[in-house]
């Protein structure tokens, strides 16, 4: 492990520990928006201060990010200074997850995250947390084992596990039930900083047979088919979401797999902006769902544009952003992507274009549905100064490496 | 300063549209006075620089620098200045500032007078990105900004149900459509290496590898997938009279005038791609006619002036795409041009027509004549009726989508139960009471 994670994790760490003493939740999330404000200016510091750790940086930087927009537009109703404190909890564990490639040290924040995980959900639902432990648990288990064997041929284990983590066909059904039922920061610092795929190229990269990568190949394009066709029909936000974040994930999950340096590249640049933009287009709905009152059905859907614009505006930034909208840096992450899968996996690299169509068609099918037909909203509070603050957080790093992109691939590069 | 001044034309909607969003995401919008007189100056300017341009009689391609760079891929920024974009980009230029100081007029004061203008500068940098691209990467970039502005305009109106499930279904067109305009550029790009026009053009595609008579028909095809849906073209026009539920202003620019004819721009661009194909050229004569067909048939039985124009226009881009498929390429640029002028300015016009007929018919003292009878005249009463019905029917290609996506969703809802069985089935605090055995049955 390196200086600079292990600084910005522990103060992370520490955030957590002074949220948690607050009286209130209110209190509680003013302060996590400072202090995870704070982690990210820190991190942005350490991307132009540490050329040397630069990677490890970035990979902080998008975890603090994650973290401040989860603390900032969390909902009162649903958030405890325990969820809080957990929120930035994972995001220590993610940050110090990325400064190593330990087996041991990878099992143990593995297992740490999982179960700091776990131990919340319990308080939110029954069932979400039953189905997390029993995928998740099992998952562990199988990583454990995978990676404790130090043997080559059990590395297969170790791809099984993070198909799990990942919400990978046919694992999804925790993921779907997680999203729904839990607090969205929780989801949020859980899901968005992909840990499944950071420690896939830890691991698993140049490791695996090549039958192997083909058969991971597959899996996530039909896992990112799977998704995007599925989030088109959904009655439920919070399902077509989740479903959304399987099939981007998926699409990750499908670029790891590859061995040409354009789709690696194009893998890591998509991990970076599926973990911010659907870190934000997931909050986006949070703060909706505050202002709706409760979860909300698309098909009885409606509200007004003119009453909560940068609302919807982030709403349609951030879901285009993940799938390509031009001038993010999405654009980019797929052009790469596809690019570099047609040479090896032609078929699955078209098949990728039809995944990135479908997903873009369900956001703006939600932002009609959410965001129009209605004459009047009961509910007209549009993005407060903490919300607009995070959000911006959000779009810049989306649409500054959109239009300049050179900077983030190079650093990219030095994965 | 002649490559300066050709940038300029697309860097001047940009930066207007990057100073406009940033004024209203930190809650400071511009007034409507600045508001216009920005955008107006704005497109006046790129007009002016891109006419300057033409007159120099010079073509070139530019290149400011590479975007990115990952191994041996390299996307660069190349601009391609000759007549053909030049002209498209004046008329890009002085089309919008015409919208531009029309509509300040007509939507003052209304709600949504920022978003519109704001819209319309994105529209505007999105369709000059289109005509300017030196490589197909770039096209990409602008056509799917202009698909976006087009549903987002659409449904500007957002209160009322109609518009905004329109602006959804020319969405859905666009992006399912503009997966052949993706495939085509990867499937180029990975054929032959590169995407600029210029390289196409000049080494001529039949140069490329071993099967590139059967890779130019693939490309051409998925270009033209890609044009069905931008330019409403048969069968999948059914959303453009749709779309006229949007503010006049933007339904002229984009449906009348712009938006429609970025299709047939692209197939001008591509031209050498056609020409090395006769089935690609074949189709793209056939699709042409037979839009021209269905869009005069079902225009004739239209009851409102927007959908008799809406039609009108496709009708027009039919006609524009078959005189490309046939090779007379200077025929469909004056072509473009002037049914985007003329069409810009009848459904700008259109909201005063009943107004205008009812003046014109007190002045001649008589009903207005009938005119346009060409299939009455010309065919048989019985087939007459047929064709009636039909074009009431918008022809039997139109309920075909809505009974996919009836499949579509089905399928997926089915998926999503099962889904949901095997949720209940890990996540019930009775695991006993459904064995796996029910839940796959």
């Amino acid at each position: 492990m390196t200086g600079f994670p292990i600084f910005l994790s522990l103060a992370l760490f520490a955030s957590g520990a002074i949220v948690a003493s607050r009286a209130t939740p209110r209190e509680a999330r003013s302060l996590s928006a400072t202090l995870a404000g704070l982690c990210t200016i820190i991190s942005a510091a350490g991307i132009n201060l540490l050329p040397q750790e630069t990677w490890l940086a970035v990979q902080g930087g998008l975890v603090c990010i994650v973290t401040l927009v989860a603390v900032s537009l969390s909902a009162l109703a649903r958030v405890q200074q325990s969820t809080l404190l957990t929120v930035f909890f994972l995001g220590g564990l993610s940050i110090l997850t990325t400064s190593t490639s330990h087996p041991g040290a990878l099992a143990t924040l593995w297992l740490a995250s999982v179960g700091l995980t776990w131990w919340e959900a319990r308080k939110h639902s029954q069932k979400a947390s039953r189905l997390f432990a029993v995928y998740l648990g099992t998952g562990s288990v199988i990583l454990l084992a995978g990676l404790l064997s130090n043997s080559p041929g059990l590395l297969v284990l170790v791809a099984l596990s993070l198909c799990i983590r990942e919400a990978c066909f046919p694992f999804q059904s925790w993921f779907l039930s997680f999203v729904e039922e839990l607090p969205m920061g929780l989801v949020v610092a859980f899901t968005c900083p992909q840990l499944g795929i950071l420690y896939h190229f830890k691991i698993l990269s140049g490791q695996l047979s090549t039958s192997y990568h083909e058969e991971l190949a597959v899996l996530g394009i039909l896992t990112a088919l799977f998704g995007a066709a599925l989030a088109t029909v959904q009655p439920s936000l919070r399902r077509a979401l989740g479903y959304l974040i399987i099939s981007q994930t998926g699409l990750v999950a499908f670029g790891a797999e590859e061995t040409s340096k354009v789709a690696h590249t194009g893998a890591l640049a998509c991990w970076f902006v599926v973990g911010i933009a659907s870190a934000g287009f997931a909050m986006t709905i949070e703060a909706l769902e505050t202002r709706n009152g409760g979860p909300i059905n698309l098909e009885e859907a409606s509200g007004n544009f003119e009453s909560m614009p940068a609302l919807a505006t982030s709403f349609l930034l951030t879901g285009m952003a993940m799938v390509g909208l031009p001038g993010s840096l999405g654009l980019i992450a797929e052009d790469l992507l596809v690019q570099g899968s047609v040479e090896e996996f032609p078929l699955l690299g078209f098949a990728l274009i039809i995944v990135t169509a479908l997903n873009a068609i369900t956001i703006v099918k939600c932002l009609l549905k959410l965001f129009a037909n209605s004459e009047s909203c009961d509910c007209p509070v549009d993005l407060v100064p903490r919300e607009r603050a995070a959000m911006t957080v959000v779009l810049i790093p989306l649409f500054f490496f959109g239009l300049f992109p050179g900077v983030l691939l190079g650093w990219l590069g030095g994965f | 300063m002649t490559e300066t001044f050709a940038i300029s034309i697309l860097l001047l909607p940009l930066s207007l549209m990057v100073v406009l969003s940033l004024a209203w995401w930190f809650s400071r919008p511009l007034g409507e006075k600045w508001t216009t007189r920005l955008v107006v100056w704005s497109f006046a300017l790129s007009a002016a620089l891109a006419l300057g341009v033409l007159t120099q009689g010079r073509s070139f391609l530019t290149q400011p620098g590479a975007w990115f760079s990952v191994g041996h891929y390299t996307s660069t920024w190349d601009f391609c200045i000759d007549p053909l974009s030049l002209i498209f980009a004046a008329l890009t230029g002085i089309l919008l500032f015409v919208i531009a100081v029309f509509s300040r007029d007509y939507l003052h004061r209304e709600s949504g007078f920022f978003r519109f203008y704001l819209l319309l500068t994105l529209f505007g940098f999105g369709v000059l990105m289109v005509v300017l691209a030196g490589n197909l990467e770039q096209v990409f970039l602008g056509w799917e900004l202009v698909g976006l502005t087009s549903a987002l305009l659409i449904a500007f109106f957002a209160h009322r149900p109609g518009p905004t499930a329109n602006g959804f279904r020319a969405f859905l067109t666009y992006r399912l459509c503009d997966i052949g305009l993706l495939s085509a550029v990867v499937w180029l790009h990975h054929t032959t290496g590169t995407t600029d026009f210029h390289v196409i053009e000049n080494d001529g595609f039949v140069h490329y590898g071993i099967s590139t008579a059967g890779s130019a028909t693939v490309i051409g095809l998925l270009l033209l997938v890609a044009c069905l849906g931008k330019s409403a073209l048969f069968p999948v026009g059914g959303w453009l009279p749709r779309a006229m539920e949007g503010p006049t202003p933007s339904s002229a620019v984009f449906y009348g005038a712009l938006s429609v004819h970025l299709g047939p721009y692209l197939l001008l661009r591509a031209r050498p791609i056609f020409e090395d194909s006769t089935i690609a050229s074949a189709a793209v004569v056939i699709i042409g006619l037979l839009t021209a067909f269905h869009g005069s048939l079902v225009g004739r039985v239209q009851p409102d002036i927007k959908g008799a124009l809406a039609y009108g226009s496709m009708t027009q881009v039919g006609l524009i795409v078959a005189e490309i498929g046939l090779g007379l390429e200077w025929l469909a640029v004056l072509h473009i041009v002037g049914h985007a002028c003329i069409r810009t300015f009848e459904i700008l016009r259109a909201p005063s027509v009943l107004h205008e007929y009812h003046h014109l018919e007190l002045s001649l003292g008589s009903v207005l004549p009938r005119m346009g009878q060409h299939y009455e005249q010309l065919l048989p009463a019985k087939l007459r009726h047929r064709l009636y019905l039909h074009a009431l029917n918008e022809g039997p290609v139109e309920p075909v989508p809505f009974y996919l996506l009836g499949l579509w969703r089905k399928m997926c809802l089915g998926f999503d139960r099962w889904e949901r069985k095997l949720e209940d089935l890990f996540g019930s605090s009775n695991p006993q009471s459904q064995s796996p055995l029910e839940v796959i049955k």
